[in-house]
Formats: C-alpha cells, structure tokens, sequence
C-alpha cells in the first residue's frame, strides 16, 4: 500500500457510512487464491486450501478504505460462465441477479492464458471489472515476466499485480477498488464481423421483450449463439446454429494477441520441481502405491504419535474423576459427575489428540498441493466405477467429517454422479469413528492396532467404492463426467496455515464433546442409574437386553446395542457410553471395561468395528443427505443398505475370523 | 549431476530400500518383523526401481525418481524415528521401558540419514 494512500483503522471507520456499501465481487478459477486475497482484503480467517473447489458457498466480509466500506463477496471458483455445477451456478447468477458494484476477476500469473477467459466471460457481461493476477510471487521466482501496464492499455480496465501470500499489491488493489468505485468502467472487446453481425441481430430483437429490459442484451445475444439452455429458455429466441466453438476461438485469440505483449514466460518453468514431484507421484501404476503407502503412514501417526498424549489425558481424567468421587458427599451425585460427566465426556476427550494429529497429516496434503494429484492417480479406477476423481476428493473431505464430503460434492456437475457420491460418502470413515476404533483396537488387538486402524480405513474406501459401483447398476445407467482438474503447484505448508486448518477441523469435535457429548452422557448416566440405582436392572439394561436378541448372532452384549443406540446422535457417543455401561466404577453390576475382552472374542470385536463403520450415519449426516439430495427416498436408502450391510459383514467377520483364530 | 551418478545413485538405493524391506518384514537383523511396513518400504524401493525402467535420453526423469524416492526414505526414516520416540514416551510415561535395539529399524534409519543427503544434492539442481 503506498503511503500516502494510507489510512488507519479509526480514520476508516470514522468517515465511513455504513449504510452505503460497495459491493465486490471476487471472481477467478478455482484454486487461484480468491479466498486467500479475500482473507488480506477483509482481515477474515477463512480456510484456504491448495486444491480447487474449496468455496462452495458465497462468503462475505467488510472492508473499509478511503471514505469507503466495501462488502467483498468470496464466489466459488468457477472456469466458465456457462453454469454446469452448482458452484459454478452460484457465482454466474450472483453476477447476473445480484449486481454487484465492482468485480475483481483474480487470476493465476502462473496460468495467465486460461485465466484470462472468464475474463472475457465477464468483460462480455458488465462493467467495473479490475483484474488482479494473484501470485505474483510464485511467477517471479519461476522467470515469468507480466506488464500489468500494457495488459491494461489493450484491455482498458486496471490491472493489479497481487500475492495475497507476501501481501504485494494489496494495496494497490484497494486503491484500483476505491477508484473504479468513484468513476465507473464498460468496455467491450469485439469478435469477428460475422460474429458481430449476428450479436447485433439477435440484440435487436432482444431489445423489444420487455421483461429482459434488465438484462445486458449483447451478453444474452453471445449466450444465444454459445446456445446457453438457460438463456434460450429465458428469452424463448432459438438463433439455430451453435456459434460456441467460433466464439471460444475468437476469444482465445484475443487473449494469444493480448499476451503477445505482456507476458514472458520461462524456459526454466517447463521442468521444474512441481514437473519432477508430478512425474512420479501422478504415475499410472506407482502412484497409486505412493498413496497407498502415504495413507499408511498418516493413520500409523494418528495411532502412535497420540499415544503419549492420550495415555496423560486419561490419567489426568482418572485423576479428577477419583477427587470428585471422594469430595461430593452426595453418592448418587458423586457418581453423576465421576462417571456420567467426567467419565462419559473424558473417554471421548482422550481421542482429542489423535483427531488433532489426523487432521494435521490430512492438512499437510492438502496444503502442498498432494491430494489433488491422488484424486487424479485415481481417476481411472474411479472411472470403472462410474466416479470421477472429484467424487473421490469429496470422498477424501470425508475422513475428516461425512457432512463436508456430502456438501463438496456440488462441484459435481453430472447430477446422478453427484446422488451417487452422496449416498456412498457416509461410508468413509470419519474422525468421530476413530476414537471408537482406537478404543476396541488397543483392547483387543495390542501391538496390531495401528494395523487394525488401517484395515478398517482402506475397507471403508474399498466398500465405498463397491457400493458406488452397485448404485450405480441399480439406480442409474449414465456415464460419469470426465474429470477435467487442474493441479494445483506445490507449496510448502506454513505454519500458520496447518494450525487454522487443525484447529478448524479439530475444534468441532471439541464442541462436541462439550455439547452434544455431554447431554448424551447425561442421558446414559441417567438410563443406568434409574430406577433401582444398579446398571443390570435399569433402563439403559432394559432397553439393551430387548433388542440384544437381534444382534445374538454377531455376538454383540447388550451394552455394545445400547452404545450403538446412542452412536446416533454422534458416534463419538458409542465410547462414552461404553465408558459408562462398562467402567462406571460407582454403579453397581457394572463388569468393568477389561471384562469386555473376556466377553467377547477379537472376531466379534472386529465385526462391531465394522457395523460401528457402516450401520447408519449420525443426525447431523441424514440432515446433509436430505438437504443436497432433496429427497427422503435417498436418506431411507443410506440408512437401510447401511443397516443391512452392517449385520450382514459383521457376522461373516465373525463366522470366518472365529473359523480361524 | 551426471546421468551416470544418477543411475548409479538410483541402482544402488533400489538394492539398498528391497534388502531393508525384506529385513522388515521377516525382522532378520536389527529389526522386529512388520509385514506391512516393509510392503512400504518395498513400495520406497520400486520409486527407484521405475527411474532405472526411464529412458536414458531422458535424464531429468530418472532425476525425478531420485529426487522422489530419497525424499520418500528420508520420510521413512524420521516415521520410525518418531515412531520410537513416541513408543518410548508413552512407555515411560506409564511407568515402564518398552525400547530395545530391535524395535529401533537401525538400517532404516540409517538409510534414511545418506538419503536426505542425496535429497539435498539432486534438489539443488532444481533450484
């Protein structure tokens, strides 16, 4: 920001009305850095990852400068104007109903010829356009030269060169904001005569129909002749031929004529560390072994570096737990607090560490750019099953939180692929089921837990994808959409970027645990404690030992059916109601959590993991599914062939592990 | 780097990475058996292994497999360094030594050391 241009805050705010704000768009490719410049304009903390399609939704945040407030509004990434998925929809009708003042089409320098298309796209549509090409860092440090000053003479709008990570051209930007918000700014590019002939034809015709008066006539005309569906339904003029193949090639010459001038590229920049790094790693047969292997070591870390910390938490827990019991006079409270609240709660608390070191290997490969690569190395399996490799990226958001997987896959524009994805995402296994696993595991298998861990992991990747494939069969016949995704470059992760990517993930399961945990907790303390004050003959009992009889045959004990009760509200839920059921010191009948090893065998064990992995998803996933689905049709088919599916793999784990151990 | 070091670089980690990996799955020497981890550390030697299959008119990919493939075992060894520290830890933690020199992967970690180095080497040609 230069100097003179300066403001502090309190000057800002100060001469601000705030009733007036100055709406901003940001607009660009996925992955070009709109949230990470939208994060240096607004001073927001939005997450920012190195892979496209991670804005789904419009975000929106102030910022003031000069005697302005401007509200920037974050758009998913999108390539074109032409709306094919959701994400790309959103951003296309927020320009075209919503208006807003200013639009900042940011761009990658490093990709500049195929960012500047939906420039054209937008320049077509409306006016006050700045174009901000965003790190300009990373195209420095690769040879790449641009003239912001040239671009701007032939394309007639400002021209900003920005690195939202170094914070160049921040200031600028806002000074360029500040400028075209005061003056205003149309220009338009011309096509060939013929093309031109026929936009000013059809732009007559558009002009004598009322109801588009609201519409910029020359952008309908070009959506005419690109044969956009949405706008031939809209205007009800057929122009016959399809002009998008002639209009797409004029564009692109354009911009080939732009760049003539203004951009150098680099002889260094075609083999450099990303090609290397790609060369291998996006290999047809080896990388999917390298995937293989690296998840290995993601869930190894996750098991055996938060060891330590978990063995500390639970006897800090234990040790509270023992005060409290010795210091509240009131049995019946003492064992409310020792065992419902503490004990309940501290069970799932424990898991803390492991969930935060989860999502910080998931958050390494995220930010240097590895899980797009994966996504792409597995593609072509995907591909036998129907799938692109954007539903298995949507898939890999699932290890984190099924929701966030269900909500990614708008950015899938074939729509029966995208009912698809949703249906199998519950399957993959989520954070909140890796407590329960870690759990069982270390009881029942020692040393091969970590092993037990990765097998439920890899089978829940292979049972998601064999269910897509029978969806797939059973309920649609189509094709999936080629995967058309755009590698993002390697970055070296900082660290401030993997503390906020944790901490946003990790802080939900935190919030649980205070919330929805808690309450549950409560309930089963409650459950186990009335009427008789003994866990045999309470409710939680009664409750369990009815249904038990349907679950005899997989070998499950009525606490285990009552834990998988309550799992629904949040399957965090099943460890704290274990907890209870089985380590509730103060309540009488209770067989203490090591007597669950003599009850059951490993097999069954291993058989309830699975049935913990794929009987139904918690509320808040059957919520997702019905809102991106639209339909209970879709929820009752996840919740039955996952119920099914369950008891059926559950027993044959128990039948053939019991034929062999 | 010449194209010849490159290949001899790349044969002998190839060789190096396969022995380390049946060691670990079988635990001969220094080590105690862990099928699976060796299945990944076989998967470390075939990141070699396919730079040599690479043409010879094409040097910088079989650079790329270096390149690749000693990060991977650099990778590998600091794993099994924290990995013992992090057992170490809850051992005492808990009150009792679970550490010996077989649990260790001696060979691996050593491996893992004269690969950062190659790593260092081959990146700098990049920059």
């Amino acid at each position: 920001m230069s100097n003179s241009h300066s403001y502090n805050k309190a000057e800002e705010i100060g001469t601000v009305v705030p009733s007036k704000y100055t709406s901003v768009a940001l607009l660009g490719n996925p992955n070009v850095g709109k949230t990470s410049l939208f994060n240096a304009l607004t001073g927001a903390r939005q997450y920012v990852a190195n892979w496209p399609g991670v804005t789904i939704e419009k975000r929106v945040g102030t910022m003031f400068y000069g005697d302005r407030a401007f509200r920037i509004i974050d758009l998913p990434g999108t390539y074109t104007l032409g709306a094919t998925s959701i994400d790309e929809k959103v951003a296309r009708d927020y320009l075209i109903y919503e208006s807003p003042d200013l639009v900042v089409v940011v761009t990658d320098a490093m990709n500049l010829e195929r960012s500047l298309y939906l420039l054209l796209q937008v320049l077509e549509l409306r006016g006050n356009v700045i174009l901000a090409i965003n790190s300009i860092d990373e195209a420095k440090k690769a040879g790449i030269k641009i003239d912001s000053k040239e671009l701007s003479k032939h394309l007639g709008i400002p021209v900003v060169l920005t690195s939202a990570f170094t914070g160049e051209g921040i200031g600028n930007l806002k000074e360029a904001m500040l400028k075209i918000s005061r003056s205003g700014i149309h220009v338009h590019y011309l096509f060939p005569e013929r093309i031109e002939k026929l936009i000013s034809k059809l732009s007559s015709s558009l002009k004598l129909k009322k109801e588009l008066e609201n519409f910029d006539t020359r952008w309908l005309s070009i959506k005419l002749l690109e044969r956009d569906e949405e706008v031939l339904k809209l205007t009800g003029i057929d122009p016959g031929a399809d002009y998008s193949a002639d209009i797409a090639n004029s564009r692109y010459e354009f911009i080939k004529e732009l760049l003539k001038d203004s951009y150098r590229d680099s002889e260094k920049h075609y083999w450099d560390l990303n090609t290397a790094i790609d060369h291998v790693v996006t290999h047809k047969y080896l990388g999917i072994l390298v995937f293989f292997a690296i998840m290995y070591l993601v869930f190894q870390v996750t098991y055996s570096f938060a060891e330590p910390f978990t063995t500390l938490i639970e006897i800090g827990f234990n040790a509270l737990g023992a005060f409290v019991d010795k210091s509240v006079p009131i049995p019946w409270l003492a064992s409310l607090l020792s065992d419902g609240v503490i004990g309940g709660v501290g069970a799932v608390i424990t898991f803390v560490p492991s969930i935060f070191i989860l999502f910080l290997s998931l958050g390494i490969l995220e930010e240097t750019g590895y899980l797009p690569r994966a996504a792409f190395v597995i593609d072509r399996v995907m591909y036998s099953m129907k799938l692109s490799g954007r539903s298995f990226m949507s898939m890999l958001l699932g290890f984190g939180c099924n929701v966030s997987s269900i909500m990614s896959t708008r950015t899938i524009s074939e729509p029966q692929e995208r009912i698809v994805t949703i249906l199998v995402s519950p399957f993959i296994s989520c954070s909140a089921r890796l407590p329960v696993y870690i759990m069982i595991s270390s009881v029942f298998f020692g040393k091969a837990a970590g092993l037990a861990i990765f097998s439920l992991y890899v089978f829940s990747v292979l049972f998601t994808f064999a269910s897509a494939l029978l969806f797939n069969k059973l309920l649609f016949k189509g094709k999936p959409s080629p995967m058309i995704m755009e590698l993002p470059r390697y970055r070296k992760p900082t660290i401030r970027s993997l503390m906020l990517y944790t901490w946003n993930r990790g802080k939900h399961f935190l919030e649980k645990a205070g919330t929805i945990i808690l309450a549950a907790s409560i309930v089963i303390w409650v459950l186990s404690y009335f009427p008789t004050g003994n866990i045999l003959t309470s409710f939680a009992s009664i409750l369990g030992k009815s249904l038990e009889p349907l679950f005899r045959p997989l070998g499950f004990t009525w606490q285990m059916v009552t834990a998988l009760i309550f799992g629904g509200a949040a399957k965090e839920v099943i460890v704290s109601s274990l907890s209870t059921l089985y380590g509730a010191s103060s309540l009488p009948g209770n067989p203490g959590l090591a007597t669950l090893a003599s009850q059951i065998t490993p097999p069954v064990a291993f058989g309830f993991l699975i049935f913990v992995l794929l009987y139904f998803p918690c509320f808040a996933t059957i919520a997702a599914i019905k809102n991106e689905s639209g339909s209970w049709k879709y929820v009752w088919i996840t919740v039955l062939y996952g119920l099914g599916i369950a008891y059926l793999l559950a027993l044959i784990t128990r039948l053939i592990g019991g034929a062999f151990l | 780097m010449s194209t010849r070091l490159v290949t001899i670089l790349l044969t002998l980690f190839a060789t190096l990475m396969s022995f380390i990996a049946i060691n670990t799955i079988f635990g001969f020497f220094l080590t105690i058996p862990n099928p699976v981890f060796g299945v990944i550390i076989f998967i470390n030697a075939l990141v070699y292994f396919y730079g040599l299959l690479e043409s010879r008119d094409y040097p910088k990919r079989r650079k790329a497999h270096l390149l690749i493939g000693s990060y991977f075992s650099y990778l590998l060894a600091l794993f099994q360094i924290l990995f013992v520290l992090a057992f170490w830890l809850n051992g005492k933690i808990e009150g009792y030594c679970n550490i010996n020199l077989q649990s260790v992967n001696f060979p691996l970690v050593i491996s893992g050391l004269i690969a950062s180095f190659v790593n260092d080497y081959v990146k700098k040609a990049y920059n």
